[in-house]
Parts: structure tokens; sequence; C-alpha cells
């Protein structure tokens, strides 16, 4: 992702001893579950390793710690409660990305080793494990209420996720820049919007009413989410423009994969430009030059300059919907961790 | 964000000298002369990002690759860390 990792933004995000304290909380208890459970044979390796994976991304950049930051940032003073939470969350949401890989048939980043049948099977085993640690999680010191929300938060976030990504392989979506916007408000901010209101709703759950329940949907527990949701898309963004101009193997162009770069200059080009685009785009998957020439043609046409744009509009929400909060390490956090994943350069980030 | 407001503006960056001595003297002011007023994506490029529109899109380009290696979401950094 492009924000800068100099400065106050990393050392917030990624340097302080308690976010390396969590993350070790964190995947000690999956990987204490996938132990525990005694998985024979090749899946216990192969989720082991998923988990050494994990850990490395968010060594750089901690996703996996969003719920905490959330219990925190709603006055949560015991981080260490929102671990299990946390980690159920970045079970799900490795298990999003393995059964993404898996449904659209190509070798998945996460599990190179493993063929599209092997990746749908650990998928659908990490769902499984995350609700066991959100069980275990919620089963002492939360109201039994507010754990079946958090249970139903859980179930909601993933059929969203689950339907939106349907309805992309099924090809329903359309192919307009536009339905390409709508189809990944689903599918990835409903993830990260879970994250954020899953860990508030925790620290709500000190707090309940009367008979126990969480406090309805109160307005920080929403703040949080919307956080979570902007944040999600500007994810996707970054993603998205380094399928084109960071390409791991086949890149988004070679591949054919209609992201939001190809889409949005298809519906900024004008008819010969379109026509040229769709001419070097039959071509990319066998011809390196074409999709180099391609890729040429979407800078011309500002596309960068546009995704920068978008990421800055979705990093200005994703801070306006903080403002609700008291200022804390845990608020200053989440601003820092927008601001490392937005595409805008340091010097021109608003 | 706006399609068609980023090439206007690009537009009117490349071709109207006035048009972008307003854009540095008053941008509200710009906004509201070319009919851009209103306009987040137009607000936004009057704004801390007007530095890019003077930008070609190579240059703006090398500048987000310019930045830090990336980090991915959903594809790994290389697992070197024995952990």
């Amino acid at each position: 992702m492009g924000g800068r990792a100099t400065g106050a933004h990393c050392s917030l995000v990624t340097a302080s001893c308690q976010t390396r304290a969590a993350l070790d909380a964190l995947y000690n208890l999956l990987l204490g579950w996938l132990r525990a459970v005694e998985l024979k044979g090749e899946l216990g390796i192969t989720l082991e390793r998923l988990c050494r994976t994990a850990r490395a991304q968010d060594d750089a950049l901690p996703l996996a710690l969003l719920p905490v930051w959330s219990y925190a940032a709603v006055g949560g003073r015991d981080p260490q409660q929102a671990v299990g939470i946390a980690a159920a969350w970045r079970s799900l949401h490795l298990a999003g990305k393995l059964l993404n890989d898996a449904g659209n048939g190509r070798p998945s980043t996460l599990l190179p080793n493993e063929r599209p049948p092997g990746v749908l099977n650990a998928g659908v085993s990490l769902i499984f494990l995350a609700q066991a640690i959100l069980a275990e999680a919620t089963a002492s010191d939360v109201p039994p209420p507010v754990a079946l929300t958090l249970q139903a938060e859980f179930a909601r976030a993933g059929l969203q996720a689950a339907t939106a990504q349907h309805t992309r392989l099924r090809g329903d979506a359309g192919r307009s820049w536009a339905d390409y916007q709508a189809l990944v408000a689903r599918r990835s901010g409903s993830p990260f919007a879970l994250a954020m209101r899953a860990g508030a709703l925790l620290q709500q759950c000190g707090r309940p009413d009367e008979g126990g329940r969480a406090r309805g949907a109160p307005a920080h527990v929403q703040a949080l989410a919307d956080y979570g949701h902007h944040l999600g898309l500007m994810l996707q963004l970054a993603d998205d423009f380094n399928g084109v101009w960071r390409p791991r193997g086949r890149g988004d162009l070679a591949t054919g994969r209609p992201t939001w770069p190809l889409l949005y200059a298809e519906a900024l080009a004008d008819a010969d430009q379109r026509a040229r685009l769709w001419t070097l785009m039959r071509r990319a998957p066998d011809d390196p030059a074409a999709e180099a020439a391609a890729r040429a043609l979407l800078v011309q046409l500002d596309v960068p300059l546009a995704m920068i744009l978008a990421a800055e509009e979705q990093r200005h929400l994703a801070e306006a919907a903080l403002k609700p909060l008291d200022d804390s390490e845990a608020r200053r956090t989440l601003v820092a961790l927008a601001r490392r994943v937005t595409l805008a350069p340091e010097e021109v980030q608003r | 964000m706006n399609v068609q407001t980023i090439q206007k503006m690009r537009w009117l960056c490349r071709t109207d000298p006035q048009f972008r001595r307003a854009l540095q003297d008053d941008p509200p002011a710009a906004l509201a002369r070319w009919g851009l007023a209103g306009s987040e994506t137009a607000e936004a490029l009057a704004g801390s990002l007007r530095a890019l529109l003077s930008r070609s899109p190579e240059e703006i380009l090398t500048a987000i690759l310019q930045e830090d290696p990336p980090v991915w979401e959903g594809v790994p950094p290389e697992p070197t860390v024995a952990w």
C-alpha cells in the first residue's frame, strides 16, 4: 500500500510493545486451538503455516488487532479481553480470503502450495475455528445476550460477504465501475465493519442495561463500524492498485480481472481509447507487451490519480467517523492506520 | 468521486493559466467561477491534493510506487520470519 511507513504513522501502528504482545497472544490462541483439536495430517500443518504467514502480515500491518483497538477506543481498559474476539475475527477474515481464492479457481497467495480444493477445505475449517474461538471468548465475563449478538454479527457479516461474492461469481453484478463499487462495498467493507463493531460491542457488555443486553446500537459502535467499512474499501483500492502496478506473478490485466483500475478506465475513456483498451486486454493474457501497453493507457487516463482521490475520500470518511469518540491512543492508532493504508503520498494527504 | 470532475480539472490546469492562478490564490472562488463548487472531488483536488494536478500521470504513478514497499491485504510478505 502506498501510505508511507515512516514517522509517527508507522510507530503508532506497528512498533509498540503492546501491539506485539497482543499479536503474540492472538496467534498463540489460534495455534493453541489448532493443537487442542488435534487436527491430524496435512490440514493441521497447513493451517499452522497459514497462521505464520498471517502473523508476518500483521507484523507489517496489524489488521488483526482492529477489534482490540475498537474495544480500547470506546473505553475498554483491558485490551487482552478483546484478543479472543480479534482471533475469531482474524480466523473468519482469513477464511474469506481462502474461499475467495478457491472460488476464483486460482492459486492462493496465502497457501501457495495448495490446490483450490485444499484451499476451499482450509477456508471452511477456519470458519469452524472462528466459531470455536468466539464461543470460548464469550463464554465467561460476557452476558449471554451480548455473546449471542456477537455470534449474530459474525454470521451476518460472513453472509453479506458471501452474498456479494456469489453475485460476482455468477456474473450477475454487471461490469461497470459503479457496479463494482457497489459490490466491493459489501464484500470488502462488511468484514472490517464487523471487526470494529465486535470490539466495541464487547466493551459495551461492561455497561449492560438492566436485562444484561448490549445497549442497542450506540453511536460509538456505529461510528467504529463505519470506520471499518471505509478502511475495508481503502484496502480493496490498494489491492486493486497492486494487482495492476505491483503484481506478484500474473497481474490483473494479464488475467483479465475486471477490478477498479480497468473498470474506471473503461468509464473514463472515449470510444477510441476504449476500443484500444479492449484490444490490448484481449491480447494481454498471452502478450506481456500488450499488458504493458494496457497499463500505460491506464496511466494516460489518470487512473492512479483517480485511485488516490478515491482512497483519500474513504480515508476522510473513516477519520470523520471517529469524530464522536474521545481522544485516546487507540483512536490515534486508528487514524494512523488509515493514513498508512491510503494510496496518497504522505505529502499530499489532506 | 466524480470522474468528469477529475477530467475537467485536469483539462483546465493544462489549458487555462487563469484557472491555475485562481486555484493557487483562492481555491473556493476558482471552483465557483469554473462551475465546480459543491463537488467533493473538486474540493479535494483544490486542497492539499492540488499538487497532484500539476504532475503528469506518470509522475503521479511514480509517487505512489516510490512509497515504501506495499503491505498487501490478502497477499502476504514472504514468510521469512521463523515464528
